[in-house]
C-alpha cells in the first residue's frame, strides 16, 4: 500500500493531512476530555499529562451544570442565538442578493461607485463604530431586543461581493433568453439567478452563521437581562476577573455551543464544499 | 346597602391602585462563582419578607459586568439598584449616574460599620454616602506550613508583629531553596492587567508612606512616581527578576493545587479553595510591613447603589435596609468568604463568630486599610497605574522609574482634560 | 421606454435595502465617528460639556508612544500571520485536493477550527500553552531534553508569536476553502502537459499551480492582510495587551482608549487614522500585484 501511495505521489499529501488532523483533533479532545471531568481540581492537575487528551472520567456532571443552572438558562440562551441568527441569515442572503444582482447585471449607472463603496466598507473596523452604533440603539430605543442583534448583522459587504462576483459571471445568454422571454429584471432575479446560486448561498450561509453565532462585542453591550441575551455572552461570566476559572463547566458550555454549529456545518457541507469550488474567485 | 356597595368598590379601587403602586424593584449583579449563591437565594428571601408589604424584588445576574453597566450609562436601561464596584463610585457620583443614599438607609445600620467600607462609599465634596458594602476584602499572605517550616521562617500571628521588608525578602530567599517549590511567591500575575493590580499592589507602597496620588492637591506626579514607590516597585521588580514570583501563564492553582508556591498574595476570596487544596497546612499571614506607616491593607469590593433614574425610592430603601440587616450581612459573609462589614453581624456568622485564623481579615479591616482613592478620575488612575506594573512585572525589562512617570503623567492629564473633575480641584 | 423605467424602478428597489442598512449600520456611525474625532467627547455623560477640539487629537495620537506601538506591534503580527497562514491554507489545499484516501473526512475535520468562537479558541491554547507543564512545554521538554518552559504567552518575545500561531490555526480553513476552490479551476491538462515535458512535482507547482492561482492569491493577500490588521478579539481575551505592551493592536488600543478610559473622541482620531491607512495599504497591494501581473 505504501509503495502504491508512493507512486501516485499521493504520500505526502496523506502525510500532511495526517499531521494536521492531529493538530485539529488533539486539542478538541483535550476540550472533550475536560468537559467529562467533573474534578476541577483534577482537570489542573492532569494538565500536562496525556491524560488530559484521553478521557478516563465520562462524568455528564458538567454538561448537567450547565444546562440546568437556574439562574443561566442555558436552553433559552440556545434559543436566542438560534433566532437571531437564522433571522439575520434569511434577511440578510435576500436583501444582499438582490443588492448584487444588480450591482452585477443591472443597468442603473449608480453601480460603479456604489461597488466601490461596498468593498471599502470591509477595512473598517468593527470595534471603532460600537460606540456611534450603540449611541444610536439608544437613541431609537431597540436596546436588549432581538432587532437590535439582528438588524447590524443584515448588510454584509463580503456577501455582497461574493454574490456579486458570482451573478458578473452568469452566461449572458441565459439572462438574454429570459430577457425575450419577458421576465421583468426582478423575475429573471428570482427565478433564474437564485436557484443557480444555491452553492454560493450555502457558502454564504456558513459564513454568516459563524459569524452571527459566535458575536460577542455587541450582544455585550446592547443586552440586559438573560431574555434577550446569546450563548456567547453567557460564556463570558465564566471569565470574570479574579475568579478561578471553572474549566469543566466552560469546556461544557463550548462542546454544548459548538454541537449546533457543526451540525449546521455538516448539513451545508456538501453544497458548502461544492460551492466555494465553483463560486471561487477571480480577482 | 349603598354604603356597603361604595365601601366594596372604594376598597377594591384602593387594592387596584396598591397593585398598580406596588413596587417591583430590579437588581442588577455580578455573575460570579463566589457570590453566586448568595444573589441566588437573595430575590426569594426578599420576596418571602415582603412580598405581602407590596415589594418584590429581581435579582439579576449579568456577565461582562462592567461593561453592561458602561453600555447601559450610554444608552439607557439602568435597574432600580446596581452593584458597583466601590471604587468607581466617585466616577459614577460625579457623573450624575447614581444617586446619594445617605437618607435611604436606617443610620442604626451604618453605626457599626467597618471604617474602611464607609470611607469607599462617601463623596469627598458632598460627604453623601452613595454606596453601601455588606463586606470587606482584604489582601493577606496564606502559607504553606509544612513548606514555611522546611525553610525555618518565622510565622507570624497578627499584624502587631507582621513581616518587615527584609524577613519577607529573606523569606523569599529561604522558601526558594526548598525542595518542591519552584516559586517561593504567587502574586496572581494571572489575572491580568485589571484592578488587582492597583487592589493588591497599592498596599505595599503606601505602607512605605508612599500613595497613587495626593490626595489634597489630587496630582499624581511626585507621589505616583516618588523616590518611595520606584523604590518598592524596584524591589518587587527585582523579586520577579529572580525567579521567586509565579508568573502570569502558570495559571491560578500553583499554591493551592501543584503546591509549588510556598505563598501566596491574595484576596479571602481565595479562602475556599485554598483550604480545600491545602487544609490543616494553610496558614493566613498579615500583609507585611514594608516602612514607616506599618501594615497597609486593600479595602473594598462591590457594594449596592442607585442610579439616579430610580423613583421609587421607599422601595430602595425598604430594599437596602435589608439587604444590610444583621442576618444577611452575616449570610453574605458566610457564603463568600469575605469578612462582615458590620461588627453586629459577626455573631450571627458560622464563619466569623468563633476566633479563628479568620479574624486577622477583620483585625487588618479595622486597623489597616486603605481605600483606594474616591475619585472621579479612579479608572484613569487604575488603568495607568496596572499598565506600568504589568509592564514592570511582566518580564523584568521595563524601566520602573519610565513606567511610573509615564503612568503619572497619563492621570494628570486625564484630570486637566476633565478640568480637574470640579468640585474635585476645588479641594 | 416603459419596460426600460420600470426595469430601473425595480433595479433601484432592490439595490436600495441593502444600501440603507449600509449608511445605517456603517456610514452614518463612521460619520459620528469622525465627528467625534474632532471633539472631546465621553462615553458617558458628564457634567462638562463636550467642546470642539480641532485636531488636538490627532496631534496627541501621533506624540503617544503607545499609538506607535501598537502599530508596530500591529505591523509585526501581520507580517508575521500573512504568510504563515497563507502558506498553511495553501498546503493543507494541496493535500485536500490530492487523491488521498479518507479525503472527505480530512476536508470535514480542517473546517473545524473555523466553528469555534474565538473566547473558546482561547480558552483551548491557554491550556496548551500554560506553564511549567503544558502540552507545548512537555513536547519543547522532551525535545531539549532539559527541565526548562518556554513561556509563551508571559515572554514578550515569545507572546506575539504565540498569538500568530493561534490566529492561523483558528482562521486557516477558511483561506484554506478558497485555496481549493482555485486549485480546482487550474486545467487538468496543464499538469498533463508539464508532466510529459518531464517536469518534477515541485517544477510543477512553479510553473502550473503557483500562476494558476494569481488572482487567488491576490484575493487573499489582501483580505488576510486586512484582517490581520484588524486583529482584537484574541488579545482582548487572552493576552490583554500584555506583556509589557507587546501583543497591543491599534485596535486594541482604539478599545482600550473608547471603552475603558472612556476617551471617545480620542479613540474615534485613532479609529479614523486606521481606515485611511488600512485602505490605502489594500488600494497599494492591488496597485503593485495587479501592474506586476500584467507587465
Amino acid at each position: 500500500m505504501l509503495a502504491r501511495l508512493l507512486r501516485s505521489g499521493t504520500l505526502l499529501p496523506l502525510v500532511f493531512a495526517i499531521v494536521l488532523a492531529l493538530g485539529i483533533l488533539l486539542p478538541l479532545l483535550m476540550m472533550l476530555t475536560i468537559s467529562l471531568n467533573p474534578d476541577e481540581q483534577d482537570i489542573l492537575i492532569s494538565m500536562g499529562t496525556l491524560r488530559s487528551f484521553i478521557p478516563e472520567v465520562f462524568s455528564a456532571q458538567n454538561y448537567v451544570d450547565v444546562w440546568m443552572d437556574p439562574s443561566r438558562p442555558f436552553p433559552r440562551y440556545l434559543v436566542n442565538t438560534l433566532v437571531i441568527t437564522l433571522s439575520t441569515l434569511l434577511i440578510s442572503i435576500v436583501i444582499n442578493s438582490m443588492a448584487a444582482f444588480v450591482l452585477a447585471q443591472g443597468t442603473l449607472p449608480i453601480r460603479k461607485p456604489v461597488l466601490l463603496l461596498i468593498v471599502a466598507t470591509i477595512a473598517v473596523p468593527a470595534e471603532s463604530l460600537v460606540l456611534p452604533q450603540l449611541m444610536m440603539a439608544g437613541w431609537v430605543g431597540i436596546i436588549d431586543s432581538y432587532q437590535v442583534q439582528v438588524l447590524p448583522g443584515i448588510a454584509n459587504a463580503m456577501s455582497i461581493f461574493l454574490f456579486f462576483q458570482f451573478f458578473s459571471r452568469m452566461p449572458k445568454e441565459l439572462i438574454e433568453a429570459a430577457r425575450i422571454d419577458g421576465f421583468s429584471f426582478f423575475q429573471i432575479y428570482r427565478y433564474i439567478a437564485m436557484p443557480l446560486s444555491r452553492p454560493v448561498v450555502s457558502a454564504i450561509a456558513i459564513l454568516q452563521f459563524l459569524e452571527v453565532w459566535n458575536a460577542y462585542l455587541w450582544p455585550v453591550m446592547v443586552t440586559r437581562g438573560p431574555e434577550y441575551r446569546p450563548l456567547t455572552v453567557a460564556m463570558g461570566a465564566f471569565f470574570g476577573t479574579n475568579q478561578r476559572i471553572p474549566w469543566g463547566d466552560v469546556m461544557a458550555f463550548a462542546v454544548s455551543m459548538a454541537v449546533p454549529v457543526i451540525l449546521f456545518f455538516l448539513i451545508m457541507q456538501r453544497q458548502f464544499i461544492a460551492s466555494v469550488m465553483s463560486a471561487g474567485v477571480k480577482g | 346597602m349603598k354604603h356597603a356597595l361604595f365601601a366594596g368598590a372604594a376598597l377594591a379601587a384602593f387594592a387596584v391602585c396598591s397593585q398598580a403602586m406596588a413596587g417591583q424593584l430590579t437588581a442588577w449583579v455580578i455573575d460570579a462563582a463566589a457570590e453566586k449563591p448568595y444573589f441566588d437565594q437573595l430575590a426569594g428571601a426578599f420576596n418571602a419578607q415582603f412580598e405581602a408589604s407590596g415589594v418584590t424584588l429581581e435579582v439579576l445576574p449579568v456577565p461582562s459586568y462592567n461593561d453592561a453597566i458602561q453600555a447601559a450609562s450610554v444608552s439607557g436601561g439602568l435597574p432600580d439598584i446596581i452593584l458597583l464596584d466601590g471604587p468607581n463610585m466617585a466616577a459614577a457620583a460625579w457623573a450624575g449616574t447614581i444617586q446619594p443614599i445617605t437618607s435611604l438607609i436606617d443610620p442604626a445600620l451604618l453605626k457599626d460599620m467597618m471604617p474602611g467600607v464607609l470611607a469607599q462609599g462617601t463623596y469627598g465634596p458632598t460627604g453623601e454616602l452613595y454606596f453601601v458594602s455588606a463586606y470587606d476584602s482584604t489582601v493577606i499572605l496564606w502559607g504553606n506550613r509544612k513548606q514555611l517550616e522546611a525553610a525555618g521562617v518565622r510565622i507570624p500571628t497578627s499584624v502587631e508583629d507582621a513581616w518587615t521588608r527584609e524577613e519577607f525578602r529573606d523569606a523569599l530567599e529561604q522558601l526558594a531553596q526548598v525542595d518542591g517549590v519552584k516559586w517561593p511567591l504567587d502574586m496572581k500575575l494571572n489575572y491580568g492587567a485589571g484592578e488587582w493590580m492597583t487592589y493588591g499592589f497599592a498596599p505595599f507602597v503606601q505602607s512605605n508612606g508612599g500613595d497613587l496620588i495626593d490626595r489634597t492637591t489630587w496630582v499624581a506626579e511626585g507621589t505616583l512616581n516618588s523616590p518611595g514607590n520606584i523604590d518598592v516597585v524596584t524591589e518587587l521588580q527585582d523579586w520577579y527578576k529572580r525567579g521567586w514570583i509565579v508568573p502570569a501563564s502558570a495559571g491560578d492553582n500553583q499554591f493551592y493545587g501543584e503546591k509549588t508556591a510556598a505563598l501566596s498574595w491574595v484576596g479571602n476570596w481565595m479562602w475556599p479553595p485554598h483550604s480545600e487544596g491545602l487544609g490543616d497546612d494553610l496558614v493566613m499571614i498579615p500583609a507585611p510591613n514594608f516602612g514607616p506607616d506599618g501594615v497597609k491593607s486593600a479595602n473594598g469590593g462591590w457594594g449596592w447603589a442607585v442610579p439616579t433614574a430610580t423613583t421609587n425610592r421607599e422601595d430602595v430603601k425598604v430594599f437596602l435596609d435589608f439587604v444590610m440587616s444583621d442576618e444577611q450581612v452575616a449570610l453574605y459573609a458566610d457564603i463568600t468568604g469575605f469578612a462582615p462589614s458590620r461588627a453586629a453581624a459577626i455573631p450571627l456568622s458560622e464563619k466569623f463568630k468563633e476566633s479563628g485564623p479568620q479574624d486577622l481579615f477583620a483585625e487588618q479591616g479595622n486597623c489597616c486599610a486603605v481605600v483606594r482613592p474616591v475619585h472621579p478620575a479612579y479608572p484613569a488612575i487604575t488603568l495607568a497605574w496596572s499598565r506600568a506594573l504589568q509592564n514592570i512585572l511582566s518580564d523584568g525589562s521595563a524601566d520602573v522609574k519610565t513606567e511610573l512617570d509615564a503612568a503619572a503623567q497619563a492621570i494628570d492629564q486625564d484630570i486637566a482634560d476633565n478640568q480637574g473633575y470640579p468640585p474635585f480641584s476645588a479641594q | 421606454m416603459t419596460i426600460n423605467s420600470h426595469s430601473r424602478r425595480q433595479e433601484l428597489a432592490m439595490l436600495v435595502p441593502a444600501m440603507l442598512f449600509l449608511v445605517a449600520i456603517i456610514f452614518v456611525p463612521f460619520a459620528l465617528s469622525i465627528w467625534f474625532s474632532f471633539t472631546d467627547q465621553r462615553l458617558v455623560p458628564r457634567p462638562i460639556p463636550t467642546s470642539f477640539v480641532g485636531i488636538t487629537n490627532y496631534e496627541r495620537l501621533f506624540a503617544d508612544r503607545l499609538f506607535w506601538q501598537a502599530i508596530g506591534n500591529t505591523l509585526l503580527f501581520a507580517v508575521l500571520v500573512v504568510p504563515f497562514q497563507l502558506a498553511i491554507s495553501l498546503a493543507a489545499a494541496m493535500a485536500l485536493n490530492a487523491a488521498i484516501p479518507f479525503r472527505s473526512f480530512f476536508r470535514s475535520v480542517s473546517i473545524l477550527p473555523l466553528l469555534l468562537p474565538m473566547t473558546v479558541v482561547v480558552a483551548i491554547w491557554s491550556m496548551l500553552y500554560r506553564i511549567p507543564t503544558g502540552p507545548l512545554n512537555l513536547v519543547y521538554q522532551w525535545f531539549t531534553g532539559s527541565e526548562n518552559y518556554v513561556d509563551f504567552i508571559g515572554g514578550s518575545s515569545t507572546a506575539m508569536i504565540s498569538l500568530v500561531v493561534l490566529s492561523a490555526w483558528a482562521s486557516f480553513p477558511y483561506q484554506m476553502l478558497i485555496y481549493l476552490a482555485g486549485l480546482q479551476d487550474i486545467s487538468p491538462e496543464l499538469y498533463e502537459a508539464a508532466k510529459l515535458d518531464g517536469a518534477e512535482s515541485w517544477q510543477r507547482f512553479r510553473s502550473v499551480t503557483w500562476p494558476g492561482l494569481r488572482n487567488v492569491n491576490i484575493f487573499l493577500l489582501i483580505l488576510t492582510t486586512i484582517q490581520a490588521l484588524k486583529l482584537f478579539t484574541q488579545v482582548n481575551v487572552m493576552t490583554k495587551g500584555g506583556p509589557n505592551g507587546a501583543t497591543t493592536t491599534i485596535i486594541y488600543y482604539l478599545f482600550q482608549q473608547g471603552y475603558t478610559t472612556q476617551k471617545v473622541g480620542y479613540a474615534s482620531a485613532i479609529a479614523v487614522v486606521f481606515f485611511v491607512a488600512v485602505s490605502a495599504i489594500a488600494l497599494m497591494q492591488r496597485i503593485l500585484l495587479k501592474n506586476e501581473g500584467d507587465s
